[in-house]
């Protein structure tokens, strides 16, 4: 079995290389789109491959003789929405079994109710634009994967973390800093996975035959919030989480306009210049860069987005994974944060 | 006016050499008059600066044409037999770090470079031109703020080199960071503080090469240790703990430097430099960034050539650091990731001895 690993030099796929060579003897390959994207997997003997993630004749020869595909690509959101019909067509031509597409739970970032699941309703016209690419790649993903031969496999995973997960990594400096501002307190969900346990379904769905082209909700289930997360990164820390702020919640206005198609129309018809006019006038400014002025401290993540997680009023339902796949995670909650932080120290930041 | 060629025309000789040399071609120092590179992207990179370079499609086209300086930054395993080839046609060489990839190459270019008619063997031990090195190899040698009492080195960034090959992460190229970015580092202990009596080594190569490695040396009178990564971003800091002071300096800053004294409450950060004579060698005032370095370390070769001034970074020197490098892989032990499994150290510790 030898697994192919598009954006093999980010924080999941560079893991992936790592956890399925040393975990499970697995052989991968890895596929960067440049010759310094090689050095984190060099310390493998590993059969890598350079190319772009956007030219399918690149990507056939690079999955030439792989049996699956992770695809975890990183980068702007054009290329994410773009990413699917080269890598479908790639894997189709050299007889891929399966493709393991990593999407994102960031789909679901217009949701109101207090459950995510694989079913709900999106409409990508209501979406922000990595959410918007995500979905767009899944969704093309899934049509080609209709009609064509290679499966494929969608996981929707939210907050991943691990070693060199910027999630651990930010925060940990917050908190040594003393720089902790949570919207809302952090009442959100934060739905995390760790990194591992994210590859071990990756892996599930890769040995499952009878598994088809599927949409998985992938979490932990750790029921967290983002300040109990806080807390429990805290305490693993060994340091105070008394300095942990509540600041207001963003102002939702914002992004619901934008999303608009008459958001979308009246900015397609206005000049740049008259754009540029308008975003420097004070009757405009927005509520949600207010925000950010008035709350964002150096070192702090509490910018609109960001401030949007801190309040995500949904819990990723993980059922259908756990039916269908019988999943269990096999790292837990304080296992993860133990191996997590041995990366903080390893790297310096502890 | 001396005639030079460029051997291996990638980043190194790109981004580094290339702006010197054509300041050099303009004083009249050189001329740049071939090119040799087999990735002929690369090499037709380098030709609208030396418009009058004609590409040599082999090393032997070197007695055609009358040759006194070549610069070689092609991939390290390839060092040694340009060099050799060069100081045997009684060409003076510059050759990038690390000068090989083994002790037994560097020994044999020490050896041509040691015959009668052979040309002279610089290696870019590019910081040893820094008035900051300089500084901290007086601070050591004449014990000007107290005994040092123990150092700390860290460079660790994520790999951003814009490498035109995989050269870089090949295990037959002799090493990782080690070797890439720790031969600086080495070539710099050995210039300041002379042989270690001690070094124990970890890596975390599974197979591959090493991209994160931790160094703990001893030194007869003192003590301390390297960290050295292209996995993540901790910064570049040398920090040297004195009876009377801390001095800090980061070696991507040639002139920086900062200095706390000890029990005073006090310290000072700034740029050092003589006021009228560097020292090392007579160097311009107008030096005011990192790559003009490159044209004091090849005025150094040129005024080797004419005047026998003594070389900053010779051959003979450089292969201190080289040797070190091949005791600590010799000695390797495996650097454990404290986030692995028990089943990936068993992988990993199989896979580091193979």
């Amino acid at each position: 079995m030898k697994i192919a690993i598009v954006g093999a030099a980010g924080f999941l796929g560079s893991r992936s290389v790592e956890y399925l060579t040393l975990g499970h003897g697995i052989k991968t390959r890895p596929i960067v789109r440049k010759y310094s994207d090689l050095a984190r997997l060099s310390r493998f003997t590993v059969d890598w491959r350079i190319a772009d993630a956007m030219h399918e004749s690149e990507l056939t020869k690079a999955f030439d003789g792989c049996d699956f595909v992770i695809h975890s690509i990183m980068g702007d959101n054009k290329s994410i929405a773009c990413c699917a019909r080269p890598a479908y067509n790639a894997a189709q031509a050299v007889g891929i079994k399966k493709i393991i597409y990593i999407s994102s739970a960031a789909i679901y970032d217009q949701l109101q109710g207090s459950e995510a699941n694989e079913s709900a309703r999106i409409r990508r016209s209501r979406l922000g634009q990595y959410s918007s690419a995500k979905l767009q790649a899944e969704q093309e993903f899934m049509s080609l994967s209709s009609r064509g031969s290679v499966k494929v496999v969608a996981l929707r995973p939210s907050i991943i973390i691990g070693p060199r997960s910027h999630w651990i990594a930010e925060p940990t400096k917050q908190l040594l800093t003393g720089k902790v501002f949570l919207a809302d307190g952090g009442v959100g969900w934060c739905n995390c996975i760790y990194v591992d346990n994210l590859i071990d379904i990756a892996l599930l769905a890769c040995h499952c035959d009878t598994l088809g082209s599927e949409v998985f909700n992938v979490d932990d289930n750790r029921n967290l919030t983002w300040m109990q997360y806080y807390e429990h990164l805290a305490t693993h820390l060994g340091i105070s989480h008394q300095d942990i702020q509540a600041v207001p919640p963003p102002p939702p206005e914002r992004s619901r306009f934008r999303s608009t198609r008459l958001f979308k129309f009246l900015s397609s018809c206005t000049p740049p210049l008259v754009k540029l006019a308008l975003r420097k006038s004070a009757l405009i400014r927005h509520r949600a860069d207010d925000f950010h002025h008035n709350h964002s401290n150096e070192g702090s993540l509490i910018n609109p987005i960001i401030a949007a997680l801190h309040i995500t009023p949904w819990q990723l339902s993980t059922v259908k994974l756990r039916e269908s796949l019988v999943y269990k995670p096999t790292v837990d909650l304080d296992e993860s944060f133990r191996r997590s932080i041995g990366w903080l120290r390893f790297a310096g930041i502890l | 006016m001396l005639n030079l060629v460029i051997i291996g025309c990638g980043a190194v000789s790109q981004e580094l050499h290339a702006p010197a040399l054509v300041e050099l071609e303009f004083r009249k120092k050189i001329s740049v008059i071939g090119l040799y590179d087999p990735n002929i992207d690369e090499l037709n990179k380098l030709r609208p600066q030396f418009v009058n370079a004609v590409a040599l499609s082999s090393l032997d086209d070197l007695s055609k044409f009358n040759v006194d300086l070549a610069l070689i930054a092609s991939p390290p395993k390839f060092h040694a037999e340009q060099a050799i080839a060069c100081l045997n046609a009684g060409v003076s060489v510059l050759c990038e770090k690390p000068m090989a990839t083994t002790i037994a190459e560097a020994n044999n270019m020490l050896a041509a470079a040691g015959s009668k008619g052979a040309g002279l063997l610089a290696v870019g031990h590019i910081r040893r031109f820094f008035p900051a090195a300089q500084f901290i190899r007086q601070c050591i040698c004449t014990k000007y703020f107290g005994a040092l009492v123990n150092f700390t080195i860290c460079e660790c960034t994520k790999f951003a080199w814009p490498a035109k090959s995989p050269a870089f992460f090949q295990r037959n190229s002799g090493g990782g960071v080690l070797l890439d970015m720790g031969i600086h580092t080495l070539d710099l202990l050995h210039w300041w503080l002379g042989t270690p009596e001690s070094i124990s080594y970890q890596d975390d190569a599974m197979g591959g090469i090493e991209i994160n490695c931790i160094l703990r040396i001893k030194y007869r009178d003192t003590q301390g240790e390297v960290r050295l990564s292209w996995d993540y971003d901790a910064g570049f800091i040398y920090t040297f703990h004195f009876d009377q002071a801390s001095l800090s300096w980061c070696p991507y800053h040639p002139t920086s430097i900062r200095i706390i004294f000890a029990n005073l409450g006090y310290e000072i950060a700034g740029e050092i430099g003589t006021s009228n004579k560097l020292i090392i060698n007579q160097l311009p005032l107008s030096i005011v960034n990192y790559n003009q370095y490159f044209i004091e370390e090849w005025l150094n070769l040129i005024g080797a050539i004419y005047d026998r001034r003594p070389l900053v970074s010779p051959g003979s020197e450089a292969i201190a650091a080289l040797s070190t490098i091949d005791y600590c892989y010799r000695n390797r032990e495996l650097l454990i990731a404290p986030w692995f499994s028990t089943i990936e150290v068993e992988t990993a510790r199989r896979l580091s001895r193979e």
